[in-house]
Parts: C-alpha cells; sequence; structure tokens
C-alpha cells in the first residue's frame, strides 16, 4: 500500500471510529499511532504516544484555555446575566419583541466575560425564557433567540474557539480576539434585526413589557459596570500588549472571583463547581488536542494535506468557490459533531489550502467560527438547542428548531458582508 | 466483593486526583495574578513563572482525564449508534472502551518510560532548578487512572446487561 492510500484508509478508519462513537481523541491517536507505526515503524509510533501528551499536556501556550475556561464559568455562577439582562430589559422592552431583543443584547454582553457559547446559551436561557414567558412571548421566539443568542459566545472575547484556533495555526490569539469583536456586533445586531422583521409582520408573537423612567434605566446599568470593566481590562491589556493572552485570562479569571464573591453568589459548593467544570473540559479539548496532534504527524507523513492543496490550486476554481466548498465541509461536519472537535480535525487538514489560494488567516478564523456556531443551532446535533431544551424541559425541540431558522438567516447575511467586506474584521487588528 | 461494590470503590482514585487537579487550577490563576502585579506594581515578576504554569498546566490536564471520564465528559459523535439495539449499543461501547484502555496503557507504559529516562538524564527548565520527571511521572499515573475509568466502564457494561437478565 502506498504512503497515500494509507493515509486515505486512515481518514475512512477515523470517520468510522466516530460514527461508532469512539471519544475523538481516542480515536484520532490511534489511528495516527497505527498510521505511523504502518509506514515507518512501531517503535516510532510508540515514542509518539509517550512524547505528545507530555508536551502538549505540559504547554504554557495552552495554559490559557482552562484560564478563560475558568473566568466564564465564575462568570456564570456570579449571576451577572440577570444584572445584564435587568438593565437591557428596563432599556428595550417596550420596543415591539423588545424582550428578545434585550436577550441579544444582554448575551453580547455575558459572551464579552465567557468565551463559551454553551455557557452563555445556559445561563441566558434560565434568566430570559421565563421573563418572555411572563409577557406572553411566543416560545419559539424566545427559546430561538436565546441559542442565537448564546452562540455569540464564541464569537465576541473571550472566546475559546479563537483561542484553539489560533493555537492551530499559530496566529496571534490577541488579534483573533480583535478581529471577532466587529463581526460579533454586527452579527448580533442582525439577530436584532430579525426579530424585528419577525414581529413587525407578526406583532402577537412578541408583546411590548411597560415602559420604565429613565431613573430606572440609569440605575440598572449601573449593576452592569463591573463586567464591562473587566471586559475592557482584559481585552485592553491585550490590545495595548499590557499582557500575553494567559496573562489576560489569569486576571480575568481572578477578575470574574472576586466579582462574584464580592457579589455574595460564590458558595464553596459553587466554587469547586465551577474548578470542576472548567477541569473536565479542559481535560476534555486537551485529549481532543493530543489526538490531534499524532494524527497530524501520521497525516503530515502521508502528505495529503499537501496534495490536497495543491490539488484544489490546480483546479484553478475561482477563490469563492473553494471557500464556499469549505465553508459547505464545516456546515455538514458541524451538524454531526462538537464545535471543537470539528476545529481540531479540519483546521491542520484545511489550512495549507487557505494559506495557497491566499486568504488571510485571520479573516477566515471569523467567519469559521461563524459557519461553526451556525452548526451549534441546526439539528441533529445542534449542541445550544439541547442546552435550551435542557433548561426548559417542556418546550419541544421542534419549537425551539423553529425559532432558530430566521436567525440562520441573519448569520448567513453577516458570513456574506463580511465576505464582501473584509475590511470589518481586518480594521481592529490591524491597529494593533 | 461484588463486581459493582469494586466499580464504586476504584472510584475513589479520580475523584481525588480531580480536587488536586482544582488545587493546581487556582495556583494557575493566582500565579498569573501575582506575577503580572509583580512586575507591573512592584517591578519584579517571579522568576520562573513560565515553567512553573506548564507544570502547572500538565497536573491539571492530566488529574482530570480520568475524572472527565467518569463524568462522561469527553466529547463523541452520536448520529449512528443511537439507531442501533440496546444489546448493539452495548456491545458498540464494550469494543469502545477496550480500544481507548488499549491506547491509553500503551500511552502510560511510554509516559513512563519517558519518565525514567528524564529522571535519568536529570532534565530540568532553563530559568528552574527543579527537575522534570516527576511531572512526567505524574503524568503517566493519570493516564493509568484513566486507563482504570476504562476498566470501569467495561465492568459496568457487564453489571448492567447481567442485571437486565436477572430482571427479564
Amino acid at each position: 500500500m502506498s504512503t497515500e492510500m494509507t493515509g486515505v484508509v486512515g481518514i475512512i478508519c477515523l470517520f468510522v471510529f466516530l460514527a461508532m462513537r469512539m471519544h475523538i481523541g481516542v480515536a484520532l491517536a490511534l489511528i495516527g499511532f497505527g498510521g505511523i507505526s504502518y509506514i515507518i515503524d512501531l517503535d516510532v509510533g510508540l515514542n509518539l504516544l509517550g512524547m505528545v501528551p507530555w508536551e502538549e499536556g505540559s504547554s504554557y501556550t495552552l495554559s490559557v484555555i482552562p484560564l478563560f475556561i475558568l473566568m466564564g464559568q465564575f462568570a456564570f455562577s456570579s449571576g451577572i446575566s440577570q444584572d445584564i439582562y435587568k438593565a437591557v430589559h428596563n432599556w428595550m422592552g417596550h420596543l415591539r419583541g423588545g424582550l428578545a431583543m434585550a436577550t441579544i443584547v444582554a448575551c453580547s454582553g455575558f459572551a464579552a466575560v465567557c468565551g463559551s457559547s454553551l455557557a452563555t446559551g445556559a445561563t441566558m436561557a434560565k434568566v430570559a425564557i421565563p421573563e418572555m414567558e411572563k409577557y406572553g412571548y411566543n416560545l419559539s421566539l424566545s427559546t430561538g433567540c436565546v441559542a442565537a443568542g448564546g452562540t455569540l459566545g464564541i464569537l465576541i472575547p473571550p472566546s475559546i474557539g479563537f483561542i484553539i484556533y489560533g493555537i492551530l495555526t499559530e496566529e496571534s490569539i490577541g488579534k483573533l480576539f480583535m478581529a471577532g469583536i466587529i463581526p460579533g456586533l454586527l452579527l448580533a445586531s442582525l439577530f436584532i434585526l430579525a426579530i424585528y422583521i419577525q414581529c413587525f409582520f407578526r406583532p402577537e408573537i412578541g408583546p411590548k413589557a411597560e415602559p420604565t423612567t429613565w431613573k430606572v434605566k440609569f440605575k440598572s446599568l449601573y449593576s452592569t459596570w463591573t463586567m464591562l470593566s473587566l471586559f475592557v481590562l482584559v481585552m485592553g491589556g491585550i490590545y495595548f500588549g499590557v499582557f500575553t493572552p494567559t496573562e489576560a485570562a489569569g486576571i480575568g479569571a481572578f477578575g470574574s472571583f472576586v466579582i462574584a464573591v464580592a457579589r455574595r453568589k460564590l458558595s464553596v459548593a459553587t466554587f469547586i463547581e465551577s474548578l470542576l467544570a472548567t477541569g473536565n473540559m479542559t481535560a476534555m479539548i486537551f485529549l481532543i488536542i493530543i489526538g490531534a496532534n499524532i494524527f497530524s504527524n501520521f497525516l503530515a507523513l502521508t502528505g495529503i494535506p499537501f496534495m490536497l492543496a495543491d490539488s484544489i490550486v490546480a483546479l484553478a476554481l475561482p477563490r469563492m468557490v473553494i471557500l464556499m466548498m469549505i465553508i459547505f465541509v464545516f456546515i455538514l461536519l458541524g451538524c454531526v459533531m462538537d464545535c471543537y472537535a470539528i476545529m481540531i480535525l479540519m483546521v491542520p487538514i484545511l489550512f495549507p489550502i487557505i494559506k495557497a489560494m491566499n486568504f488571510n488567516p485571520l479573516w477566515f478564523g471569523v467567519i469559521m467560527v461563524i459557519v461553526l456556531e451556525v452548526g451549534l443551532i441546526t439539528p441533529p446535533v445542534g449542541l445550544n438547542v439541547f442546552v435550551i431544551k435542557g433548561a426548559v424541559p417542556n418546550v419541544p425541540l421542534t419549537t425551539i428548531f423553529k425559532g432558530v431558522w430566521p436567525f440562520l438567516i441573519a448569520a448567513v447575511v453577516c458570513i456574506t458582508i463580511l465576505i464582501l467586506f473584509p475590511e470589518i474584521v481586518m480594521f481592529l487588528p490591524s491597529k494593533m | 466483593m461484588n463486581i459493582r461494590n469494586f466499580v464504586n470503590i476504584m472510584g475513589i482514585f479520580s475523584y481525588i486526583l480531580s480536587r488536586l487537579g482544582c488545587v493546581a487550577l487556582c495556583s494557575m490563576m493566582g500565579l498569573t495574578v501575582v506575577d503580572v502585579l509583580g512586575r507591573y506594581v512592584f517591578n519584579s515578576p517571579i522568576l520562573g513563572a513560565f515553567e512553573i504554569t506548564s507544570f502547572l498546566v500538565s497536573i491539571l490536564v492530566f488529574s482530570f482525564l480520568g475524572y472527565a471520564q467518569s463524568q462522561k465528559a469527553h466529547v463523541t459523535v452520536d448520529i449512528l449508534v443511537n439507531a442501533f439495539s440496546e444489546k448493539a449499543q452495548s456491545v458498540v461501547k464494550l469494543i469502545n472502551y477496550t480500544i481507548a484502555l488499549f491506547i491509553m496503557i500503551l500511552i502510560s507504559w511510554k509516559g513512563f518510560e519517558k519518565a525514567v529516562e528524564s529522571m535519568e538524564t536529570g532534565d530540568s527548565p532553563m530559568n528552574l532548578p527543579v527537575p522534570i520527571h516527576p511531572f512526567v511521572f505524574f503524568m503517566a499515573f493519570g493516564c493509568v487512572i484513566m486507563c482504570i475509568e476504562f476498566i470501569r466502564d467495561i465492568l459496568r457494561t457487564f453489571v448492567k446487561s447481567r442485571e437486565k437478565e436477572t430482571s427479564l
């Protein structure tokens, strides 16, 4: 069997194993180990198994992952989401569909201190859905907007998605964070527009809440200043080069810890819970990273990524067609796989193509994260939808999915705008 | 002692290790804060903060491998297998756990070898007079704990299928 053939067989085996529900990290390690042992010899394969876990598992660069997850976990336990939601509610609630719009704005606010879409979705579901139910909002709209708003978590920095992308491609994490801010705001605005349009045609799905006085408005805004200043501190520190991303993550985690304590929301039990949740997620991501590293050693040996890049360049298709093909692959995978796993698996394979086609890596990162977000809310494995379902068990899944599709259209519009005007993505990072 | 008690008792290792991981995580947070404060406020950064952080990452990651498995936090793809019958599902599970156990045993074995090797050469990072090998040993140990978790899962599939037979 030729080396290339071995690579192809390996990839096929990988997908079979994944479909059989094997751990993604384990499956990647196994195929990588088997392939290398077959091509070179068993000793080389075994050595890699001993070496890679240590190298990846003791990496300073990767320490940014647990610290940003921890920051989000503390923010999650601090109950700050209630304050953010209440504040935006007071400002926007009196509009038609205003509570749904407030949910999107509150999600963006919470995403600014939390890098995970699932945590953003889960925390907002608990706060926002009961409130919208109280005012008689249509269930599809209320659950759909939380599911969609939650996905802003991995676009608006800090973002675990950008961190992993940055590590895989050796792009600056700080620049990726900056690149995500404006597209994140754009997507949030498009989500709000989607709500506005729906409520314009069917006013009954999003009734107005009673207006509030200016005094109440400003008073509620006051309670959100701590989180906003934490965001400014962390992102400002990265932007002006005061801290490395790891240091910013440490400061951010500590800051949101202090906020949670000051708000008297952090008992010993919730503190340990936050640590455990962070540890579990860290172990999960690292196991995938370790497996993927062994696997990509094998892939590089077979030469498949470069062959793929060469043959795609040789096709001489327009760049946009190739981009569409890549997006299509991501959406397809997004329907069945976890978004971090897709990234860790696909980026090493696709990155040579991105480079060969002269796409800007920062810009591509942003596009990819939005595409993966779409995967988070599409059936059958829209993880965010399941998180919402977990928070409101009595609402059927189909209702939530029905509420999600206007937001999917908004996401597609957002991707189109970013493809047509890449400057939107590049504006902030180019100023760094 | 019956199998079920054994399975439950074996869970203690990953539980204890996860608590150690929590300590590592807190220290990591504390260390970066003190380091940054030290650098900007007191003009004296911590020597070797970079290396200590990498060590703490290794403790965090490898102490949580087993616990994450016991909590089923590791990601799998649920698309095809859900359509299988319950019996077929448990067979698939058994195969998966066995393969995972096999690869983790290899990693633990090679990890121990690497640790012994690093002990003999006396590796230590540049800014820190601390040898690396205890941490490499810890990595291998963490992988062994993950193996134990896979063994627990394998035994549990047997216990479950036997329970179903008796209840029928």
